[in-house]
């Protein structure tokens, strides 16, 4: 290493001549930089890389949050028209469905023995007032139709669905 | 062991002394916080971006461009002469006079309850002429300080300087933009006190300032509001006190060495302007206290080397420019890192280079566009240019002849 | 940098530069102190953090998720109670007021908007929920309660189906208005309305819950009531961190899964259920009884039907006279009358003291204790059969049998039968009815031999009576079929309690006995095709308007097929002012029995029974 001059900012330096090996100015030095910014990219390099994929992360949370939330409102729906077909099925419901259509009931059943295949029984007609109890065509809290019954469970009416306040 | 620190010491001193030493750290640490702040702002506004943009990359993309018509700004300003350079101060006086007067007009827009922007139709067109008026001052008054440099021991002469660059704060802060005015204000003041202004000129100016924050506080309540919320830290916790709060929150809980870039809790909606004014809040949450310290150390770098650049310039103009510069950076910095940290009330400025917004990012690297050119134009530095330059070539010439 | 010279003389206007090198330094120093002093303060936030401001930037919510409650079927999985998702919305006026933004903040724009917002948001509710308007707007505007604070919390609408609620929630924020709640709030459903509502109860409001911040509801009744805890499963919790923009990925992230309500299978047949319901109904209004009651269960104890009237709809319980809720066949007490001829002509048949053509000499009336028992029709001394005391129900007789037992071996062949402690059917508040031991008088004896002094709830009696319908077997009645967690494992049940009480012969004996009374009331139960024993029951009841024998405990019991019985039907009414079993309850029976039997395939009878004399 040649000697090290102390330089005053204020003074010129004097021009050194060309010299092909080193052509460094002799009174002040500028330390080789290729290390601290090779160690500097590497390390932006690695920053955008965590950036980018705690942001895909980020993306993904609000995509999971969002179908999640979907996941929710289906089966909710789903109780919610499930409770609505519940009400069709109702014995209320099945018997005034049953004489509207003129049906009566008829408690004299053929019965078919199994495996033998044997019938008993003869299917008798009826006249409509053996069981007077279903057959006097009950009336229905609301008589609603079928589709009342779906429009009622997707309105807000507390009433039809629960009345807890 | 005294050879060697003798060595160190020695080469510390050499690295001092080369030429191109300030030039160099100045676009070193420009480059630094530049990168920083692009990555900071990609990660602080995703969340913003992707819940109610539905693209987290939205403000960063922004931010990139912007970045990039900044820095070409900056190289075209470095590369000027100072002729140019000069040239340009009273267009750019006037021209921001007339755009923040403009913000009064129909063509303003308001943003977040400020009404300091002006647009010109598409959305591409809105910027903050505020930022650009920083820019005004510092090229103008450096101008006209440079002009009347044998003169300035008349007081006389300073008026036309004050009315100039003062008046322009003025409008900033009809513009209700406060923190922008003072700060204008600041690189104003310094300026003039590295110019050499005379005690008397420095007194009355204080006298002045004491009597526009009383003015400032009776006029808008809400700036009072900030500071008493300041005195009183746990009054209004989900009012006037929940950004400061959540600044101090976010800075904490990065510890020493960060949550991880991309990892801030805060952005998600619990803290204003994670990405804007409270940047330094998810860079202390997200880089730890690293992080605080480097962008710290970064700004006050620059302020060193831009200081040694003011004081090896051989021209005025060059000098006033450069601690214009060093005084915006530095000033606005260390003010916005005091909020985020609660030293200072609430002032709404953003930390330069690294918060988010296309017309202060490119004001700011315009500015170090400026500084880098006064260091390129001081003689030793100019010299050590040309001579790489052509050693570079006299090196290729003797490595391709054999 | 030199001062330049002043050509003039010192005026106000002239003064000496500072030296640009010394300020600037100084400068620089000041900046880089200001440097230092923010890096330490740094240091002292996020190194030190004496404040603990860390720990409070993650505030982790915990959010609970609630346990679904469980569903109860009848035995072909047709629903009688289930819970359907349902959304409380809440409202904060505090955040409405300012519609979210921080005041100071707020434009023209966001002032004016935040303004409408009542009014506006008022009306979407009307035109969504119905309701009344100036309510909705009231809540929505009142930011102070009554202390005068702020009022962060307004229930706008208590029970809202979920996806008109989403509708709701869309409109609200494509509008851009903040402020509003969802709590869940399921609501529980009863889809058959009537039918079982005395045994599977209803849902009320439990205030120690609402403040634990628990769903508010719990079983009040019945199955309901009973099976809270299982049906209520275990609600679970999500632990993580919120933000305004949601859950923060790679946040703290702990779920406890709720453990969901169990599912439970009843023995009813729903079908029959309406149909006991509407029949009992019938005979009540007919006789003017205070209410009635209708159970019909396999000989195996299984409770195909069990019917109240009046009864009440579970989902207005609100509404519910109270006087008809609660579970009469479980709690109500009474003394069952010659139905209990039956238990006693058991015991002494078992005991081989008679069989059905023993013959009995019985007077017209007999001693007891101080005072005379007769019978309900006046004779002197006749030769009855046993059976012909079973047929004829002659108290005087059943008491001359009866005297060959015991009082130990009477009271064991009663306690055998299950009289004098709860079935154990799991229906809360079941009471035991009262059997006097075998201490007691011989007046009480004899007294509890024809069915008074003694008290017995329907379940009771009816198990008892299928006991001997079962071959001598007594099964204790249950409801429950079967049970199964939300996924589909299959929980235990609680199993009856199986005893043989009397031998197969015996039971043998007095079924031929009870089939032989069918047919002597021939005009009174005839349910075609079929055969049947029973027995009818007229218990009296005093009146306390005279303090005379007035009243009537009507009842009566049917058993089929008589040759191999698998159905066993009790109809009990209360309070009517006159008549008897046979002529209130016996066409209940009757017709009950007409449909249930070809509904579970059983083969119309083909044999003929035997005819049993009477009198000898």
């Amino acid at each position: 290493m040649s000697a090290v001059e102390y330089a005053d900012v204020v003074v010129p330096h004097k021009p050194v001549p060309l010299r092909a090996i080193s052509g460094r100015a002799a009174s002040s030095r500028w330390p080789k930089a290729t290390f601290p910014i090779a160690l500097l990219s590497m390390l932006a390099v690695g920053m955008i890389g965590q950036l980018l994929l705690q942001t895909k992360i980020q993306e993904q949370g609000f995509e999971l949050a969002g179908l999640q939330n979907e996941a929710y409102e289906l089966s909710a729906q789903q109780a919610i028209l499930q409770a609505a077909l519940d009400k069709q099925f109702t014995p209320q419901q099945l018997a005034y469905s049953a004489s509207q259509l003129g049906m009566v009931a008829n408690p004299y059943s053929t019965l078919l023995v199994l495996p033998t295949g044997e019938i008993i029984g003869s299917g008798a007609k009826v006249r409509g007032n053996e069981v007077p109890i279903i057959s006097k065509a009950p009336t229905l809290p609301s008589n609603p139709t079928a589709d009342d019954g779906v429009r009622d469970a997707m309105q807000v009416n507390p009433q039809t669905l629960g009345g807890q306040p | 062991m005294s050879d060697q620190s003798e060595k160190d010491t020695a080469l510390w001193r050499t690295t001092l002394a080369h030429p191109l030493f300030d030039y160099r750290v100045v676009i070193a640490t420009s480059a630094v916080l530049l990168t920083l702040g692009l990555m900071m702002v990609i990660s602080a506004s995703s969340v913003t971006a992707a819940a109610q943009l539905h693209d987290p990359y939205y403000f960063g993309k922004r931010q990139i461009a912007f970045a990039v018509v900044g820095v070409l700004g900056a190289v075209f300003l470095a590369r000027s002469s100072e002729k140019f350079t000069r040239f340009l101060g009273l267009p750019a006086l006037v021209v921001a006079a007339v755009l923040i007067a403009l913000t009064l007009t129909g063509f303003g827009v308001e943003i977040g309850g400020n009404r300091n922007w002006v647009q010109f139709g598409p959305e591409f067109t809105r910027f903050q002429p505020s930022e650009f008026a920083k820019l005004a001052i510092v090229l103008w008054g450096a101008h006209d300080l440079a002009k009347r440099s044998k003169v300035l021991t008349d007081l006389r002469h300073w008026a036309m300087f004050l009315a100039g660059t003062l008046g322009l704060v003025g409008l900033v802060f009809a513009q209700k933009d406060a923190g922008t005015a003072l700060i204008m204000a600041a690189i104003v003041v310094i300026v003039a006190i590295v110019a050499g202004a005379p005690w008397r000129l420095l007194m009355a100016l204080f006298v002045a300032a004491i009597g526009v924050v009383l003015l400032m506080l009776k006029m808008a309540p809400f700036r009072l509001q900030r500071i008493l919320a300041y005195l009183d830290p746990l009054s209004d916790p989900y009012g006037m006190n929940l950004q400061p709060r959540r600044g101090i929150q976010a800075l904490a809980s990065g510890g020493w060495f960060g949550q991880g870039l991309g990892s801030s809790r805060q952005k998600w909606g619990l803290l204003a302007e994670a990405h804007n004014d409270y940047i330094f809040a998810i860079i202390g949450e997200e880089l730890g206290l690293i992080g605080t310290l480097t962008v710290i150390f970064l700004f006050a770098a620059l302020a060193f080397s831009g200081m040694r650049i003011a004081l090896k310039s051989t021209s005025h103009f060059s000098r006033h420019v450069a601690v214009g510069v060093v005084a915006w950076m530095t000033v606005q910095s260390f003010a916005n890192v005091a909020v985020a940290t609660r030293m200072i009330p609430v002032l709404g400025i953003p930390l330069p280079m690294i918060s988010y917004g296309g017309s202060s990012l490119m004001a700011n690297l315009f500015a170090i566009g400026l500084l880098v050119g006064c260091a390129r134009r001081e003689p030793q530095a100019a010299k050590a240019l040309a001579q790489q330059r052509t050693k570079a070539r006299r090196q290729a010439v003797i490595k391709v002849s054999p | 940098m030199s001062k330049p010279r002043s050509t003039r003389n010192n005026s106000i206007w002239q003064a000496k530069l500072g030296q640009p090198y010394t300020r600037a330094t100084t400068l620089l120093v000041l900046l880089i102190a200001f440097a230092v002093v923010l890096s330490v303060r740094c240091l002292y936030i996020q190194g030190f953090d004496p404040a603990g401001n860390a720990a409070k930037a993650l505030e982790p919510v915990s959010l609970p998720l609630p346990a679904t409650r469980g569903t109860i079927t009848d035995r072909s999985g047709q629903v009688l109670a289930e819970s359907v998702p349902a959304i409380r919305l809440t409202a904060d006026p505090t955040i409405i007021a300012t519609n979210g933004m921080i005041r100071e903040s707020m434009s023209l724009a966001d002032r004016l908007k935040a303004q409408a917002g009542p009014g506006l948001i008022a009306g979407i509710l009307t035109t969504h929920l119905g309701g009344d308007y100036q309510t909705y707007y009231d809540k929505l505007s009142t930011t102070k309660n009554e202390a005068g604070g702020e009022l962060r919390y307004t229930v706008l609408a208590p029970s809202i189906l979920t996806y008109s609620n989403l509708d709701l929630q869309d409109k609200l924020s494509d509008l851009g208005y903040v402020g509003f709640f969802p709590e869940q709030a399921p609501v529980r459903n009863y889809p058959n309305g009537t039918l079982a509502a005395n045994i599977l109860g209803y849902m009320v409001y439990s205030p120690e819950l609402d403040q634990e911040g628990k769903y508010p509801w719990t079983g009040g009744d019945g199955l309901e009531l009973s099976l809270n805890a299982q049906l209520s499963g275990i609600d679970g919790e999500e632990i993580f961190e919120a933000s305004p923009y949601g859950r923060i990925p790679m946040g703290t992230s702990v779920v406890t899964e709720p453990q969901e309500g169990i599912s439970y299978e009843l023995t009813l047949d729903l079908p029959l259920q309406y149909m006991q319901d509407q029949r009992l109904a019938e005979a009540v209004k007919n006789s003017r009884a205070k209410f009635g009651m209708a159970i019909t269960m396999t000989v195996h104890g299984e409770i195909l039907a069990i019917s109240s009237y009046p009864t009440f709809d579970p989902n207005s319980i609100g509404e519910a006279d109270s006087a008809h809720i609660g579970i009469p066949a479980a709690r109500f007490s009474y003394e069952p009358g010659s139905v209990q001829k039956l238990l006693t002509m058991a015991a002494v048949v078992d005991k081989g003291i008679v069989n059905p053509h023993s013959r009995v000499v019985v007077p017209g009336k007999i001693e007891s204790g101080d005072s005379y028992i007769n019978d309900s029709w006046r004779h002197d001394t006749v030769h009855l059969t046993a059976t012909g005391i079973l047929v004829r129900s002659s108290n005087v007789g059943t008491i001359t049998l009866s005297r060959q037992l015991s009082k130990e071996e009477l009271v064991g062949y009663l306690e055998g039968f299950g009289l004098g402690s709860p079935t154990g059917i799991g229906l809360p508040g079941e009471e035991s009815g009262f059997l006097p031991d075998a201490s007691m008088s011989g007046q009480t004896r004899d007294n509890i031999s024809f069915g008074q002094g003694l008290s017995v709830t329907a379940l009771q009696e009816v198990a008892a009576v299928a006991t001997i319908a079962n071959k001598g077997v007594y099964v204790s009645p249950r409801l429950i079929r079967s049970a199964t967690t939300s996924s589909g494992t299959p929980v235990d049940v609680p199993s009856p309690t199986v005893r043989r009480v009397i031998s197969e012969e015996a039971s043998q004996q007095v079924l031929s006995m009870m089939e032989e009374l069918a047919q002597e009331h021939s005009r009174n139960i005839n349910v075609k095709g079929y055969r049947v024993g029973t027995k009818s029951g007229t218990a009296q009841k005093i009146d306390p308007k005279c303090g005379c024998y007035r009243l009537i405990i009507p009842s009566y019991i049917g058993v089929a097929p008589a040759e191999d019985p698998y159905l066993v039907t009790y109809v009990v009414l209360d309070n009517t002012p006159g008549g008897s079993g046979t002529q209130w309850a016996a066409p209940v029976v009757q017709d009950i029995l007409q449909v249930a039997l070809p509904r579970y395939g059983i083969a119309p009878s083909t044999a003929t029974p035997e005819d049993l004399p009477l009198f000898w």
